[in-house]
C-alpha cells in the first residue's frame, strides 16, 4: 500500500512522497455525517442556512485536504470529497466554485495566481494585491482554475520551517527553496516534499515577519532564501 | 328561663360570642398547627433533598417522585428562595445547569432547523454530553453541588426547564407538531399551513416533496408553494436539488436512527460510531450526526485556520441571568 491512500479517481495533485510529513499509511478519510445529506449539495436560498452549510463544507474541506495532504483542490473536486455516491448527489462545477470561494475568504486558501504570503492569508477577506492572472478575493481563478488551500496557514508552515532552521544552526545560511523542501536533512520534517506555491508563501510569510530574506520573487525551486 | 326574654338572649349571645371565640381559637390554633406542621414538613423535604441530592440528580423516577410531592406542598423546588430552600442547591444548580446546556444545544442546532428540535432528539443530544465543561455552579457554592456525569435527562426535565425558559423571553416553548413533541428555541410558531407540513415531515422521516404535500393534505400548488416556502425561510428546512423534485428536509424532526452515536470528546465532537450510515434507509437525526460542536469554543492553535475556528463558535451562553433565577 502507498504511504498516502487516496480515494477514488485521482484526479487533482496529490503531495507527499514516503518521507514526508508524518509517515506511515493514512487509512480512508472518515466523512462528517453531514458529508451524507443530499441537502449539502444544494445551495441553500435562506441566509442563515446557507451560512451554516457554508461552514460545514470549509470544515470538510481543510479537515479531507489535511487528511490526505493535499494542496491543491479544484472544482472537480477529489475523490470522494465533492460527491456522495451512497445518496446520489454531487456538487455542481458552480457550486464548488462557491464553497472554494468562501474558503478563500475565511482565509482556507488562495486561488492559483493569486498574491501568496502572509498577508493575503491572514486578512481572511481580501487578500492580498492582485498579481499576474486572478485576483485575490476570491472571484479569482476563473470557471475552472484551483485553490492553493491552506488547511495549515503559510505562516504556521513558515513557522516549522524556522524552526528547523534554528534547530539545524542554519541561521545566516543562503539556501535555495529546493535545499529547503527537499534537501536530506528535511526528510522526515512536515515540510518535507511541501508544495513550491504554498512554500514560496511560507517563506514570503517568514519574510513579513522579519525572519529571513528572499531574493527574489521567484516561485521556484531556484528561490533564493537567507534565514536570518 | 332557657333563652326567654332579655336573659335569654343575651346568654345566647353570649354563647355565640363565646363559641365564635372559641371557633376563632380553634381556627388560629388549627391554622397555628398547620403552619407549624408545615414548617416542619417544609424544613423535613428540605433536609431531605440536601440528603437524596445525588439521588435527585441521577435518579430520574426519584426526582419524578420528588417534584411529585413537592407539587403537593405547593411548593417549586426550582425557585430557591432564601431561607430552607436556599439550601436546595442539588435542585437548583442542576436545573441551572440543563437549562444552559439546553439553550447551548438549541442555539447550536438552530442554523441547521431553524429553532425547531423534536424533544427525544434533544434528550439525547443532551444525555450525550458527558462530563468536561457541565456548569460547576453548584460547585462554586461548596459541597458539590454539580451534577454527576451520568445523571440522565428525561423529557420530564425538558418541559421544567423550558418553562422556566420562557419566562425569560426568547421564545422557548415546547409545542407539538405531528403528534410529536418538539422544543422550540425562537419567538413565533410555525404558521398553520407551515406547521401541517412540518407534521407531514415528522412522520417521513423528516422529508417532504411538493407533491407529498399537496397529495396528502389536498392542497393547490400555491398554497403548498407558500407553506414550503415559509418553512425553508425561517430556517426549518433545507433544500434539495439533487433529485428528480426539489425535497425539502426538516433537519430538527427527523428522528434518531439509534445507532451508536459514538463517544464525545472534549469539545463535544462525535469519535468513532457509524459515520458511513448517512441517511440510509432508517431514520436518521441529522441534528445530532452533524457532530455540532456543543461546548464552547475552543482556542484555535497557531497552525490551523482561522476561518476553521468559526465552525466551533460559542453558543450564546446566558449563564449569568439563568443562574440568578434558579438561585437566589
Amino acid at each position: 500500500m502507498a504511504s498516502r491512500s487516496t480515494p477514488g479517481d485521482g484526479s487533482g495533485s496529490l503531495a507527499g512522497g514516503p518521507g514526508s510529513g508524518g509517515g506511515g499509511p493514512v487509512g480512508p478519510f472518515v466523512f462528517p455525517p453531514f458529508h451524507a445529506f443530499p441537502p449539502a449539495y444544494t445551495v441553500q436560498p435562506t441566509a442563515s442556512t446557507r451560512a451554516r452549510q457554508v461552514e460545514l463544507w470549509v470544515a470538510c474541506i481543510l479537515d479531507y485536504c489535511r487528511h490526505y495532504r493535499l494542496f491543491w483542490l479544484g472544482v472537480e473536486g477529489h475523490g470522494g470529497l465533492f460527491r456522495n455516491d451512497q445518496v446520489d448527489r454531487r456538487l455542481s462545477a458552480k457550486d464548488a466554485h462557491f464553497f472554494l470561494s468562501a474558503l478563500v475568504s475565511r482565509g482556507g486558501g488562495r486561488w492559483e495566481g493569486a498574491a501568496g504570503g502572509s498577508s493575503a492569508a491572514a486578512a481572511g477577506g481580501h487578500g492580498g494585491s492582485s498579481s499576474s492572472g486572478g485576483s485575490g478575493d476570491g472571484r479569482g481563478g476563473g470557471g475552472g482554475g484551483r485553490v492553493l488551500v491552506y488547511w495549515r496557514s503559510p505562516a504556521a508552515w513558515g513557522d516549522l520551517i524556522y524552526k528547523w532552521v534554528e534547530a539545524t544552526a542554519r541561521n545566516g545560511t543562503v539556501m535555495t527553496l529546493y535545499e529547503v523542501r527537499l534537501g536530506e536533512d528535511a526528510r522526515g520534517q512536515e515540510f518535507y516534499d511541501l508544495d513550491v506555491q504554498l512554500a514560496c508563501d511560507a517563506l514570503a510569510a517568514l519574510q513579513a515577519a522579519g525572519k529571513c530574506a528572499l531574493f527574489s520573487s521567484d516561485t521556484s525551486d531556484d528561490l533564493g532564501v537567507k534565514f536570518l | 328561663m332557657n333563652g326567654v326574654g332579655v336573659a335569654g338572649l343575651r346568654a345566647a349571645a353570649a354563647r355565640r360570642a363565646a363559641l365564635s371565640a372559641t371557633g376563632a381559637t380553634a381556627a388560629a390554633d388549627a391554622a397555628a398547627a398547620l403552619s407549624s406542621h408545615a414548617s416542619t414538613f417544609t424544613t423535613e423535604l428540605a433536609k431531605f433533598a440536601s440528603a437524596h441530592r445525588a439521588d435527585i440528580e441521577g435518579n430520574p423516577a426519584f426526582r419524578e417522585r420528588f417534584h411529585a410531592l413537592c407539587a403537593t406542598v405547593g411548593v417549586d423546588p426550582l425557585t430557591s428562595t432564601k431561607g430552607v430552600w436556599g439550601r436546595l442547591l442539588g435542585v437548583g444548580a442542576f436545573y441551572a445547569e440543563l437549562s444552559v446546556r439546553l439553550v447551548g444545544v438549541c442555539a447550536t442546532t438552530r442554523s441547521v432547523n431553524g429553532g425547531l428540535l423534536r424533544m427525544d432528539e434533544l434528550v439525547a443530544l443532551l444525555n450525550r454530553r458527558v462530563g468536561s465543561g457541565g456548569g460547576r455552579a453548584g460547585g462554586e457554592r461548596g459541597g458539590g453541588g454539580a451534577p454527576s456525569p451520568r445523571a440522565t435527562v428525561t423529557a420530564d426535565d425538558v418541559r421544567r426547564a423550558v418553562k422556566r425558559l420562557a419566562s425569560l423571553g426568547g421564545g422557548y416553548a415546547v409545542d407539538r407538531i405531528g403528534g410529536v413533541e418538539v422544543v422550540r428555541s425562537v419567538p413565533g410558531e410555525l404558521s398553520r399551513d407551515a406547521g401541517v407540513v412540518a407534521g407531514l415531515a415528522m412522520a417521513r422521516r423528516g422529508m417532504v416533496t411538493a407533491a407529498s404535500v399537496a397529495a396528502t393534505t389536498g392542497w393547490g400548488a400555491d398554497r403548498t408553494a407558500t407553506a414550503l416556502r415559509a418553512a425553508v425561510e425561517g430556517g426549518f428546512a433545507w433544500v434539495d436539488d439533487g433529485g428528480r423534485e426539489r425535497s425539502y428536509w426538516f433537519l430538527g424532526l427527523a428522528e434518531g436512527g439509534g445507532e451508536d452515536e459514538g463517544a464525545l470528546d472534549a469539545d463535544g465532537h462525535t469519535v468513532g460510531g457509524g459515520s458511513d450510515a448517512g441517511c440510509g434507509g432508517d431514520g436518521w437525526g441529522i441534528a445530532s450526526r452533524l457532530r455540532l460542536p456543543l461546548a464552547s469554543a475552543t482556542a484555535a492553535t497557531a497552525s490551523t485556520v482561522p476561518g476553521a475556528a468559526s465552525v466551533r463558535a460559542a453558543p450564546t451562553t446566558p449563564s449569568a441571568s439563568l443562574q440568578g433565577s434558579f438561585a437566589s
